[in-house]
């Protein structure tokens, strides 16, 4: 199987913790000035981004969660792609095909046209109006970072983040995304309405002649070389192992399960949530100004990171228990230190 | 935008030493925390212990020493100081300084780094170094800001750990504070265990005192010396309670008296005789006694007689007269105990008067030999009676082991009793001096005035047993009342003796008795009640009336009362020629009496005995000095009857020929 790089992928430079907390707040200031409001939406995003990881954002239309993604690219200066999932789409279109070309000296042979995951942020839009057959396409690129055509595989452009959206109110003709493909999600983000002063910021900026422009502010080798410094900051055993039990506390069989878990969980968060808590309490720490990963990280991260993870039983889903409550139990209940 | 400029730490003071005292801050207040923590935990446990176990001591009669109280707190202390000294790791005083002083785990991960060798200051290379670096200097910096606002360590006591600490306290206070029997009950205990060394010390000097009498009979001796021992080694067992040891001492008691055929009272009139006789051949053979070889009277008699039965050629007529009126007299004396005695004695009286020497020496030897027989069996009973005595003041003591001081003075033989007033002379006065009260019953052997065949009980009756008649006029001594404590099945009393003879004139000064007849009924031994008449006679000369008081029943906690003869003041008054029921009398001044020595009394009074002003039991001497006593019946009335009973014991009974001159003129002087 040959392996063909496509795009390119720069190599990070070296980083201070202080000049990665510069650059993250640096693009956060430039989404604020195109998202209104939103900020904890902007941060989470950015963790993912950070940590490798891709974003699952779920929210009613038109709170901006696109306008997020395409201000994100122009700040990062990346190529973006954007691909508007619906029930015809099939995984060609998403990854790329294989087409007959003929040369100059009229020789015919496949060449390959890379579809438009092939960037370094893609935008699958509505994700859950595609087939699963469509939808799994992506998996392998979440995942691996790579596509394979035929007997081809193409790494694809590193850094590359995935930004899913879907609605949660037309489930009507919608495909959910099965439970293989949400663990792939770093993050499950829910995009809140705006309140009352952020619709009012909403309008102003969006209804007269002035557009907000950003400055791009990070290069793709920038967020590599953030990836790279954030995988750096160390954590205590005893906050990993905190982070391990309320990992644990998640699944109902465990001795350390919650109430709710108990109750109403068929199964909890997978190993990928750990490591999202993990990693994305290491991010976290360092936007934060800290060099080292806190208990109040790992809470901070639980919420986006295994709300998509949990399979709620019968109970639960008959009851309309959420997987935030059964989170926000598992880390009320969950002690921080052990005896 | 603002981003943190990474900080230095403090001049002079470097990352890695601020660290350490922080570290070394942390320690101690871990350890003192986790001190204060498991003592407030641990302490109510400790005191619930503590109360249990004075409980136990106090409460039951576990026989728990006391230092092992302090045993759990000792090692609760030991166990404290274990923890204190234990020193916590770097882990957990880094985990507590980011806990207390807000670090959010920089400590911690800086230690756990340090410990895996990846902390470094200078950064070191690569992401990793720049990380760690700038988490080394922003963890010093910040501890050395917040490491002076590290809190004390403070004492957090829940409710629940207040609560059962409180009610552990309750508890240890009620235990040691609680009024409980348990310590009397041990106190008795421990002088239980005492008096019961003391008797079988005291059993042990008996015993002792038994093998080195040589007088005693070899038979009598060697049942002694094994009842005794067999006591001396039962006393020593240390599971012997109160009841047991008492019923243990009278048992023996019950064995050795069985062994008393005969009180040594009963060998009054023999040891009478016997200083008659040896009298008698001291002043007319020329026996010396200060060469006889026994030491008493009857032994001495003995020797005397048969010296006298081989000196008999020397005595001149008057030597003659006076050794056969001496030989009568003592035959009258010894003829109611040993008539053998009173015969031999009577042949030899007969023949020395009639000089045919050969039978008077012949009755001589036999009168030496029942002399000598009598003094081993008056030895024997006089042994008996004395270890009988120590044996019953041991049995009290054990008796008396466990009760309050004043009960004590109660428990005697005699208890006073308000119906049991008892006074002597005609005013009703205790004899001279003479009253006084003991806190034991003092009615011992040979100190009675009327034969008695009561015996102990074998319980708790604290009685003295009677063992013997009194001697008359001697030491009589009254109780008022009697009173015992413990039962006594089958203490008995016989009725009264009647009341010898009356004094011979000389001997009583200036009084004269009257002879009477006291009968009476002792104490019938239940519960040592004593009820009988006291109606005896009349106090004659010095030697007061005195009314033996015979509880013969070891009666219990019982008291004796009186009854007042008719028309009398108190309880027992004497009226002459009416003296059917004393419970006893002694006369003094009688015949066998020991000389009076008190103020003469006018006869015919009445007196009143054993009145006295102390409680407890009352012992009225014989030898008080008289007093007049009201008269209630005309002397003329009682004379003639008294006149005619003498007369008629005269010639019923066996009297010898110059006693019945005596008793004749007595009666006729007093007719006169």
């Amino acid at each position: 199987m040959a392996v063909v790089q496509t795009g390119a992928t720069e190599k990070g430079a070296e980083l201070t913790p202080e000049a990665f907390r510069e650059h993250a707040l640096r693009i956060e200031q430039e989404i604020g000035k195109v998202i209104v409001g939103q900020r904890n939406l902007i941060h989470q995003v950015l963790v993912c981004l950070l940590g490798g990881g891709n974003a699952l954002l779920e929210g009613v239309p038109g709170l901006g969660k696109t306008l997020l993604v395409r201000t994100l690219s122009e700040v990062l200066d990346c190529r973006f792609s954007r691909i508007q999932f619906t029930p015809d789409l099939m995984p060609a279109d998403i990854v790329g095909t294989n087409i007959l070309t003929e040369d100059e000296n009229g020789r015919k042979r496949f060449e390959f046209q890379a579809g438009p995951v092939f960037a370094n942020l893609l935008l699958a839009d509505e994700i859950n109006r595609a087939t699963p057959k469509t939808q799994s396409a992506l998996l392998e690129a979440m995942q691996e970072g790579t596509v394979s055509v035929g007997r081809t595989v193409y790494n694809l452009p590193q850094p590359f983040f995935v930004l899913a959206t879907q609605n949660p109110l037309e489930m009507e003709g919608t495909y959910p995304l099965p439970e293989a493909q949400l663990d792939r999600f770093f993050f499950k983000l829910e995009v809140t309405f705006p309140t009352a002063a952020e619709l009012i910021a909403i309008v102003d900026r969006t209804t007269t002649d002035v557009a907000p422009t950003v400055a791009r502010t990070a290069s793709a080798a920038d967020i590599l070389a953030m990836q790279h410094l954030a995988r750096q900051t160390p954590i205590a055993a005893h906050v990993t192992a905190y982070a391990v039990r309320v990992l644990r506390a998640t699944h109902p069989d465990s001795p350390e399960a919650s109430t709710l878990s108990k109750r109403y969980v068929r199964y909890g968060g997978s190993p990928r949530a750990l490591q999202a808590m993990i990693l994305a309490g290491k991010i976290m720490a360092l936007l934060d100004g800290r060099y080292n990963v806190a208990f109040r990280d790992i809470r901070t991260a639980a919420l986006p990171a295994l709300r998509h993870r949990l399979i709620l039983n019968f109970d639960g889903e008959a009851e309309g228990i959420s997987s935030d409550a059964v989170i926000a139990s598992v880390l009320e209940e969950t002690p921080e230190e052990t005896k | 935008m603002s981003v943190n400029k990474r900080r230095s730490a403090p001049p002079g003071n470097s990352p890695q030493s601020l660290l350490e005292a922080g570290l070394r801050a942390a320690g101690g207040r871990i350890r003192w925390g986790r001190t204060l923590s498991v003592a407030a935990a641990t302490l109510p446990a400790l005191t619930f212990l503590s109360a249990l176990y004075v409980a136990l001591a106090r409460f039951t009669l576990l026989d728990l020493a006391r230092w092992p109280v302090i045993v759990p707190a000792v090692a609760w202390l030991i166990g404290l100081g274990l923890l204190w000294h234990r020193q916590p790791s770097r882990a957990e005083a880094a985990r507590y300084l980011d806990r207390r002083l807000g670090l959010e785990e920089r400590i911690a991960t800086c230690v756990e780094l340090a410990n895996r060798g990846l902390l470094r200051r200078d950064n070191g290379p690569g992401h990793a170094g720049l990380v760690t670096g700038a988490l080394f200097n922003d963890a010093a910096v910040l501890l050395s800001e917040r490491l002076h606002r590290l809190p004390g360590v403070r004492l957090r006591l829940t409710r629940a750990n207040t609560l059962a600490g409180g009610a552990a306290l309750l508890a240890l206070i009620a235990a040691l504070v609680a009024p409980t029997r348990v310590d009397l009950l041990r106190a008795e205990r421990t002088e239980l265990n005492r008096t019961l060394g003391e008797q079988e010390a005291q059993v042990q000097a008996l015993r002792v005192e038994v093998e080195g009498n040589n007088r005693l009979s070899p038979q009598l001796r060697a049942t002694m010396l094994t009842e005794l021992t067999g006591l001396e080694s039962t006393l020593r067992d240390p599971s012997l309670d109160q009841a047991e040891g008492i019923a243990v001492l009278a048992d023996a008691e019950e064995k050795l008296r069985s062994l008393l055929h005969s009180p040594s009272a009963d060998f009054n009139g023999l040891v009478e005789a016997a200083q008659l006789m040896w009298n008698s051949a001291a002043s007319n053979v020329g026996w010396d006694p200060e060469l006889a070889v026994s030491p008493s009277d009857l032994g001495k008699a003995s020797e005397a007689t048969l010296f006298m039965a081989g000196n008999l050629a020397g005595l001149d007529p008057t030597g003659e007269r006076r050794t056969s009126l001496a030989a009568e007299r003592a035959a009258s004396q010894a003829a109611g105990q040993d008539a053998k005695l009173g015969k031999a004695l009577l042949d030899t009286a007969d023949r020395v008067r009639s000089r045919d020497r050969d039978q008077a020496a012949a009755a001589l030897t036999v009168a030496s030999q029942q002399f000598a027989l009598a003094d081993r069996e008056r030895e024997d009973a006089l042994a008996l009676e004395s270890t009988l005595s120590k044996l019953n003041k041991g049995r009290e003591q054990v008796a008396q082991v466990g009760k309050p001081p004043a009960s004590k003075a109660q428990v005697g033989f005699r208890r006073r009793s308000a119906n049991s007033n008892s006074e002597t002379g005609t005013n009703g006065n205790p004899p001279t001096g003479q009253s006084e009260d003991k806190a034991a019953g003092d009615q011992t052997a040979g100190d009675s005035t009327q034969p008695s065949s009561a015996k102990g009980g074998t319980g708790l009756g604290q009685n003295a047993p009677s063992y013997g008649a009194a001697k008359a006029g001697a030491k009589g001594t009254q109780g008022g009342q009697n009173s015992g404590a413990g039962p006594s099945a089958d203490g008995q009393a016989q009725p009264g003796g009647s009341g010898a003879p009356g004094g011979q004139p000389g001997n009583n000064q200036g009084g004269a008795s009257v002879p009477g007849q006291a009968g009476g009924q002792a104490g019938d031994g239940q519960r040592g009640t004593l009820q009988g008449p006291a109606n005896g006679l009349v106090g004659g000369g010095a030697g007061a009336i005195s009314q033996v008081a015979n509880p013969a029943g070891n009666g219990s906690e019982g008291a004796s009362t009186s009854r007042s003869a008719p028309g009398a003041e108190s309880e027992k008054v004497y009226v002459p020629g009416e003296a059917p029921a004393g419970i006893a009398s002694e006369q003094s001044g009688g015949a066998n009496s020991e000389p009076p020595t008190g103020a003469p009394s006018q006869t015919g009074a009445e007196g009143r005995i054993g009145e006295g002003q102390g409680t407890g039991k009352k012992e009225i001497a014989g030898r008080g000095a008289g007093s007049l006593a009201p008269v209630r019946t005309p002397y003329k009335e009682v004379i003639g009857q008294y006149a005619r009973q003498a007369t008629d014991a005269l010639e019923r009974d066996y009297i010898p020929p110059d006693a019945k001159e005596y008793v004749k003129q007595y009666f006729t002087a007093l007719g006169k």
